[in-house]
């Protein structure tokens, strides 16, 4: 309870620091909302779902709430490297039904290639207005993987072509927080799979400061928006786990709160896709299913406004939030002890049962020559 | 201590010599059970193959990880304890047969011993070949425990589970991810599915061809040296 | 010696694309050239791998048209492993990607090529009230358009604009001369841009319901559809219903609307009225339900020559890259194609923004291939499909024209241009949103007999196979091609939609679509060349898919 008294204390701190900042819109949140036809008491209830799926106290959600009142002075660039711009799809999927538009407001866009009305030169001086103007506060999220080979050539970007290596570099320097969105900035994700021809590498492999890597392809909308909603009311990075993701989101596997997790239990499974077992929603273990192995929230937070997430939709998990997924999780469709073994064209259970055999045909071959072997020793 | 008994037949002497005491031989045969039991179970936590009961409340998945973590930390306690047995125990001869692993004509001898050609001379009570897979065994034992364990903090979240998430976190950090720390865990399985059946041919083997007790030394801690023959 | 512009970043697209444009003293495009300039590698990562992963790592493709690589290339597997999956299964998979279509082209309409054609702030000093009258001229029933409603967005636009920091929308082209809609017409369309955040997360949601999520759902494998429980379930096809007419409402109502209102207002705005100069159009059939029930047909118009519609035949198809950033001895067909990258340096130049890197025109300029059909650039996407349709007769598609032409009062030419482009694309969403009515019948028909999705593939590792697979993606037609050896994929290929739009000029001189549609425009003012944007803006650009 002491750890949140503090962050509480931090929280509040941050918040009088954030209203000291001039309002860049003259409206207050409540008119804005008023025009948007939300009401008071929807906005308190968005405000106790954000705090829920904080995992904060119910304590806090006074502070979210007036946190999202305060939060359009802070500035957000967005820059895309090597990617395929499903991290920003599934950011504009964000629910709590018309909300998502207010925290658009709110964390105000200063670039983003796919929302942004300028292009070429006029967005060149956007981004560099932005970097300068809030040398220091902003916060700046990543998608999309770093291409490093042959310096940095296979991707360019701007009117001075500059590589994509230099961009985030340079964009990182001053930033509040840096934060990689998707599993590519975080651990350089599809073009970083065998034999990654580009060289491509997560953005806190290039900058060399902390960064927060929210693992997905994509990550879910509450997992992007819950992050910043953490960056704007506590000022500070949320606790993060091993490959600095967020505790919050990735603290439990995804076999944890699944529900099919009965059904492992039970020793349950679908045997091939569509049989009767599937339709009966057991588990998808023999399927391939990586949930055992892979941090998420996918099974409580699900996707799409809480639609569905891919063991609900009878596949299992790839473990697209974990680094390398693509290599190491890779049969997708067998469990681990049957993927084909990297560089062998066989399973590790069908090398440890080869040598298992010759080891059984040496002791066979050894013992009949026992017999016939002229002993040397009396 | 080697006591000297005679055996009247045939006018052959043998020797009668404690090579194990009950402590190694109890540890060695907990061992065993536990890595059968271990592989048998985990071998079903790899590729669960029953068909399931007809009532969902029996929770074989769950029973099976039971008893594999049960004897999982049976396990570890039993290498824990031969660990220091081997190390620190007052008697010598386990270790004396560092002394063959570091001699490379003992390695010869040894290794000549099993295509047929010469007797078995060792410094202790294994050749340097045995010492070496020994172990080894006991750095997969080490390696499987540690992934073991890992695997476990993150099933069980509270009590030991939750005391060992900050060392399981490092070890999956280090790894790259909790699917390469399973992985490895099931190669270390498929090691010791590998090694029983090596090793009890090994000792088998080895008490026929050198017509001493080693099949028996290992149950009733007594190894029979023939004596040179006494004229009574 | 004409002047050079550099467009880079292209903003509200997808991906990294740059486009050069050369103006005469009249500020007339003599040439231009489109790059795009990052390479992932993706057919090169797919090589190697399980047939029953490609799906999977080829949807990372792109994550808008999120969905229609992850079909297309489980399907070329299945063509090459000779599996017929159930028919449950294909109507699911229909399901998926219609709302996958409708969900793209509502994004972009609004959000990325919208405000092309809505300024902003004009829509500030529009009368609410006046707006909430023009807004019936359209439709009977208007979305979001009551006089309350449009107050309500523009006091919103205010306070945006008063504050002074303009976030998404600063520094663009307002005021430009191009910009045709009334104040009071901006304003609908603003609003409309809001509500449209909205119904597209709704038809992100349909197809999330049979596939896990969006983007890049996870319920298709080589023989069929995961998502059977689903299927199964009366709450979730319900589900399915209500958000399927949610969007249909909002597309009816609005979108076509707003594309009615568009049709009246730029229809003599010269610079929407050029753009489609690559008169050869190329389509793939597509929203087969069985039956002979097919909404549309494939085939190709060659040479502006609209009499007739032929038979696609892959065989024709072939990828040049002589000017494209990689290695080859000449146009290869996919099935044999290779991706050998071979990047060259950029040409410093004059440019109308000082000395710059630019496009070496004379030597290799852009990561995308030039795909040709019997050696031809070929335009795909909505409008293309509209057209084949058309020509081929297909009722459904020839109503919807003519229905639409009769209500804006346009020829037929006018399809061939900027606005025809946009405007095909709302009646290819329209379309797709009734069909997939049909096809969630014929579903519910047949889950009375049959609840099968699902046939276990059968696969001999000892031999070799190849397989193509060809889906009408929403950015035109895309094909994936593999070959598959000792029970691994040997090559792989994809010729995507929008590398048959923008790829660069080929070894005979030949002009891709892109780079076509540019000739001959005049801008207003070079150095904030909306026009332009506007115009590549209407092939919907996805660079991502492009080069993969
Ligand atoms: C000789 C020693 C051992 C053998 C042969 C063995 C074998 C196995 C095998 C084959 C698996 C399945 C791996 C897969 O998914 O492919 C497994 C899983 C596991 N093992 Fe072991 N294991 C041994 C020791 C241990 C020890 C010492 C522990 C810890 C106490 C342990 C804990 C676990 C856990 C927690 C799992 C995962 C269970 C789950 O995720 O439900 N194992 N083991
Ligand atoms: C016929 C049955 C067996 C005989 C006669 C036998 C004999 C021996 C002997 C003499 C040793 C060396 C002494 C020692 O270190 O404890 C040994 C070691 C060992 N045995 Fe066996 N063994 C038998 C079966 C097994 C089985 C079934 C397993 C495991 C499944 C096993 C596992 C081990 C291990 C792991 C060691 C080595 C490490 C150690 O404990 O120091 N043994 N065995
Ligand atoms: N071009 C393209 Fe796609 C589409 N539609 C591809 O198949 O967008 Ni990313
Ligand atoms: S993480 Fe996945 S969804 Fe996000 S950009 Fe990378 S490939 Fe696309
Ligand atoms: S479906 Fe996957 S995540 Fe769920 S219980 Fe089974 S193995 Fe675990
Ligand atoms: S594949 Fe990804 S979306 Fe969730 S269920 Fe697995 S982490
Ligand atoms: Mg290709």
């Amino acid at each position: 309870m002491d750890s949140y008294n503090a962050l509480y204390e931090q929280g509040v701190a941050r918040l009088k620091q954030l209203q000291q900042l001039t309002p860049r819109m003259g409206e207050s949140l409540q008119d804005k909302m008023e025009a948007k036809g939300i009401s008071r008491r929807d906005f308190m209830k968005w405000s106790a779902t954000v705090t829920s799926l904080l995992a904060l106290p119910l304590s806090f959600q006074p502070l979210v709430a007036q946190a999202a009142e305060v939060s359009d002075r802070v500035p957000l660039i967005w820059l895309h490297m090597a990617e395929c711009t499903g991290c920003s799809e599934s950011l504009i999927r964000t629910d709590s039904p018309s909300l998502d538009t207010l925290i658009f407001d709110h964390v105000s866009v200063e670039y983003h290639e796919t929302l942004m009305a300028a292009s070429g030169m006029q967005a060149e001086e956007n981004l560099e207005e932005a970097m300068e103007t809030f040398k220091g506060n902003y916060l700046l999220c990543v998608e999309g993987a770093v291409p490093t080979a042959n310096n940095g050539a296979f991707l360019r970007i701007g009117p001075k072509s500059e590589t994509g290596l230099q961009v985030v570099t340079n964009a990182a320097r001053n930033a509040a927080a840096i934060v990689s969105v998707g599993t590519c900035a975080s651990f350089g994700g599809v073009q970083a799979a065998a034999p990654n021809p580009t060289g491509a590498k997560g953005v806190h492999e290039v900058v060399d400061r902390t960064v927060i890597n929210l693992g997905g392809c994509p990550p879910s909308a509450k997992n992007i928006v819950g992050t910043l909603m953490y960056f704007i009311m506590f000022g500070k990075l949320p606790a993060l786990d091993m490959f600095n993701r967020p505790k919050w989101a990735y603290g439990k596997r995804v076999h944890d709160n699944c529900e099919r997790r009965g059904h492992f239990d039970a020793g349950e499974f679908v045997e091939t896709f569509g049989d009767e077992n599937a339709k009966d929603g057991f588990c998808l273990y023999k399927m391939g299913c990586k949930g055992p192995y892979t941090y998420n929230n996918c099974p409580t937070e699900r996707f799409n406004a809480h639609t569905s997430w891919p063991v609900l939709a009878g596949h299992g998990c790839i473990g697209c939030s974990e680094p390398d997924f693509w290599d190491e999780m890779a049969d997708f469709e067998k469990p681990l002890g049957r993927q084909i073994v990297k560089g062998l064209d066989a399973s590790t259970d069908t090398v440890g049962a080869v040598i298992l055999g010759a080891s059984v045909l040496g002791i066979g071959a050894h013992a009949v020559t026992s017999i016939f072997a002229k002993s040397e020793e009396a | 201590m080697a006591q000297h008994s005679t055996v009247e037949k045939e006018l052959v002497t043998y020797e009668r010599e404690m090579i194990f005491p009950i402590s190694v031989r109890i540890l060695h045969w907990l061992r065993a059970l536990a890595i059968v039991a271990l592989a048998l179970t985990g071998a079903y936590i790899a590729w669960p193959m029953f068909e399931r009961p007809d009532d969902t409340n029996t929770l074989v998945q769950g029973w099976v990880r039971y008893l594999h973590l049960l004897t999982g930390f049976v396990f570890i306690g039993v290498t824990l304890v031969r660990g220091y047995l081997f190390l620190f125990t007052k008697e010598t001869r386990e270790r004396a047969s560092f002394r063959d692993v570091f001699s490379l004509k003992s390695w010869i001898i040894q290794i000549k011993s099993y295509f047929w050609r010469g007797h078995l001379d060792k410094a202790g009570i294994y050749g340097p070949l045995q010492l070496t897979v020994y172990f080894g065994i006991t750095v997969l034992a080490i390696l499987a425990s540690i992934s073991g364990l890992v695997l476990y903090a993150y099933v069980y979240h509270h009590g030991l589970g939750g005391a060992l998430r900050p060392m399981a976190d490092m070890v999956v950090h280090f790894m790259g991810g909790l699917a390469r720390v399973r992985y490895w865990h099931h190669v270390f399985a498929w090691a010791f599915v590998i090694f029983i059946p090596i090793h009890i041919y090994m000792v088998v083997w080895t008490g026929i061809r050198f017509k001493h007790n080693s099949v028996e030394v290992i149950i009733t801690g007594y190894d029979y040296h023939k004596q040179p023959v006494k004229k009574g | 010696m004409g002047k050079r512009l550099v467009i880079d970043p292209i903003t509200r697209i997808e991906g990294h694309l740059r486009i050069e444009v050369e103006v005469d003293d009249n500020n007339v495009i003599q040439k231009a050239w489109s790059s795009s300039t990052l390479w992932r590698g993706i057919e090169v990562i797919l090589k190697g791998r399980s047939p029953y992963d490609v799906g999977l790592i080829a949807q990372r493709i792109c994550g808008v048209c999120t969905y229609s690589h992850y079909r297309c290339s489980t399907e070329a597997v299945e063509n090459a492993l000779g599996i017929q999956i159930p028919y449950n299964a294909r109507l699911l998979r229909s399901l998926m990607h219609s709302a996958l279509i409708v969900h793209d082209h509502i994004v972009h309409f609004y959000h990325l090529h919208g405000l092309d054609w809505v300024d902003v702030v004009s829509a500030l000093s529009a009368d609410p009230a006046k707006a909430a009258k023009v807004a019936l001229k359209y439709t009977d029933k208007p979305i979001a358009a009551g006089e309350g409603d449009l107050r309500a967005v523009q006091e919103r636009a205010k306070g945006l604009v008063d504050s002074g920091r303009l976030g998404p929308f600063a520094n663009a082209y307002w005021g430009n001369k191009t910009y045709r809609f009334t104040p009071e017409q901006n304003l609908i369309a603003l609003s409309h841009y809001l509500k449209a955040l909205e119904v597209q997360r709704t038809a992100a949601e349909m197809l999330a319901i049979f596939g896990g999520k969006s983007p890049h759902p996870q319920s298709i494998v080589v023989g069929g559809v995961t998502s059977v429980r689903d299927m199964l379930s009366p709450a979730r096809l319900q589900e399915w219903k209500q958000k399927h007419d949610e969007v249909k409402d909002f597309i009816v109502r609005a979108y076509q609307a707003d594309i009615l209102m568009a049709a009246e207002a730029f229809g003599q705005e010269p610079s929407v009225l050029g753009g489609v100069n690559v008169k050869s159009f190329m389509s793939t059939a597509e929203f087969d339900i069985g039956d002979g029930n097919v909404l549309f047909k494939g085939g190709v118009i060659m040479n502006g020559d609209f009499s007739k519609v032929e038979d696609i035949d892959p065989s024709q198809i072939a990828e040049d890259v002589t000017h494209a950033w990689y290695k080859a001895d000449g146009p290869q067909h996919p099935f044999d194609g290779t991706t050998i990258p071979k990047q060259t340096d950029m040409v410093e130049r004059d440019t109308l923004n000082g000395k710059l890197p630019t496009l070496d025109q004379d030597g290799k300029y852009s990561w995308v291939k030039s795909p040709r059909y019997k050696g031809e650039p070929v335009e795909v996407g909505p409008l293309s499909s509209i057209l084949v349709n058309y020509v081929h007769g297909n009722k459904r598609v020839v109503d919807a024209v003519d229905g639409f032409l009769k209500r804006s009062g346009l020829p037929f030419e006018a399809l061939l241009t900027t606005l025809g482009r946009t405007a095909g694309r709302l009646l290819q969403t329209i379309l797709v949103s009734e069909f997939e009515e049909e096809t969630f019948q014929a579903l519910l028909t047949n889950l009375k007999s049959d609840e099968t999705t699902y046939v276990k593939p059968e696969f001999d590792e000892t031999k070799e196979f190849k397989g193509h697979a060809m889906v009408e993606a929403p950015r035109g037609t895309l094909s994936h091609w593999i070959r598959i050896k000792d029970g691994k994929v040997q090559n792989y290929q994809a010729v995507v939609p929008t590398t048959w739009n923008a790829g660069p000029v080929d070894a005979n001189g030949k002009v891709g679509p892109y780079e076509a549609s540019l000739v001959g425009l005049k801008l207003e003012e070079p150095t904030k060349p909306l026009e332009v944007i506007r115009i590549i803006h209407s092939f919907d650009p996805c660079m991502a898919c492009s080069v993969h």
